[in-house]
């Protein structure tokens, strides 16, 4: 950690989508204000079983992570998966399989601390259920989703060692959540 | 060059002018984008971005709006700050009804510096999503220039003084998938 004033980001302890590493300015930018950006926040059904949703960030400097989160909906079912890929597609960590489990939480996952960055990155997340719901936001129109970078692959529960993306066809964004603290 | 340690930012993968390598939105947020009506036959807009680091870009893109026609053309390109043009897709006939436009450029590195991503299109008949503003000098603090007749997109750009009341949507991507 620098002593003198830098100017890059990526130190967070926690790193989500709206983290401004990550696409949050993309996302809030084209709301009408930060207040509907919040407000469009609501419980939602994972756009098809067996879908990873795939959303970039950056990281300048590098950061320990030691968990990985994402927030229920109000009804949970099945299994997720959570986890972090470079932009070759490569699967760097993830949680494994785990049941969905408390309802408008967070769920979070301790992951075998790994170092990451300096550089871009992929968080993924994916359910093997059509019935489980998650906290998720969403855009003006899905076309402003496919303007952040993020990406799809279907059939990808659990999550693949490699990553083939596709273009996203859902208006959704999950928070998927980064932690660099053990405790959350 | 900064005298303390440096450590630039990476851009994710897709850039625009509303993101933090942009220039951000300025004023209010004033409402949705929506879709409208390209100002004026041959007309470009320019909309600066930057990056503190090396890119390569592959495509460009654009928000169609709910009146296209293939016979619309549009030509997007990538600009330097002073005005060259580094990229652009050539004339290019207008996709579908709301929906992103990919245009494949020649993958062109650009940076670490300020550039401008280009749209021009040929007529008034196109409609494209676009960022309504309460105020031109919204549009003019972000950095947005205009130039009256530039289609297909010239060499070397002409900055004029934009005088419109919304910003269009256009993307810039690293990824062949958008």
């Amino acid at each position: 950690m620098g002593i003198f004033p830098s100017l890059y980001l990526g130190g967070s302890m926690v790193i989500h989508p709206f983290s401004p590493n990550s696409i949050g300015q993309k996302i809030v930018g084209q709301q009408t204000t930060f207040a509907t950006g919040l407000a469009d926040g609501a419980s939602a059904v994972w756009p098809a079983a067996n879908d990873a949703l795939f959303i970039p960030f950056s990281l300048s400097e590098p950061v320990l992570v030691k968990r990985l989160g994402w927030t229920n909906g109000a009804t949970v079912a099945g299994n997720v998966d959570c986890g972090i890929y470079d932009t070759a597609g490569v699967r760097l960590l993830s949680t494994g399989t785990t049941a969905q489990s408390g309802t408008s939480a967070i769920q979070s996952v301790d992951v075998t601390d790994t170092q990451l960055g300096p550089g871009l990155f992929y968080m993924a997340l994916a359910s093997d259920s059509a019935t489980a719901t998650f906290n998720r936001y969403i855009a003006s129109d899905v076309m402003f989703v496919k303007f952040t970078g993020m990406a799809k692959q279907a059939t990808a529960f659990v999550l693949p060692a490699t990553a083939t993306l596709a273009t996203v066809t859902a208006n959704y964004i999950p928070t998927i959540l980064i932690f660099t603290q053990g405790l959350v | 060059m900064p005298e303390f340690p440096y450590k630039p930012s990476i851009p994710t993968v897709t850039l625009c002018w509303w993101d933090i390598f942009g220039s951000g939105h300025v004023g209010s947020l004033e409402s949705v984008p929506s879709s409208t009506t390209w100002p004026s036959a041959n007309m470009a807009l320019y909309t600066p971005v930057w990056t503190p680091v090396p890119l390569v870009i592959v495509k460009l893109f654009i928000l169609n709006g709910a009146t296209v026609n293939a016979a619309n053309n549009i030509d997007l390109g990538i600009y330097s700050e002073d005005g060259t043009r580094l990229v652009s897709s050539g004339s290019t006939a207008q996709g579908s009804a709301n929906t992103l436009q990919e245009f494949d450029i020649t993958d062109t590195l650009i940076g670490p510096g300020k550039f401008y991503l280009a749209q021009a299109c040929d007529t008034t008949a196109a409609t494209f999503w676009q960022f309504p503003l309460n105020a031109v000098w919204h549009a003019k603090a972000v950095g947005i220039k205009e130039q009256a007749t530039a289609f297909a997109l010239p060499a070397s750009a002409t900055f004029a003084t934009f005088a419109r009341s919304w910003i269009p949507a256009i993307g810039a991507t690293t990824r062949v998938v958008v």
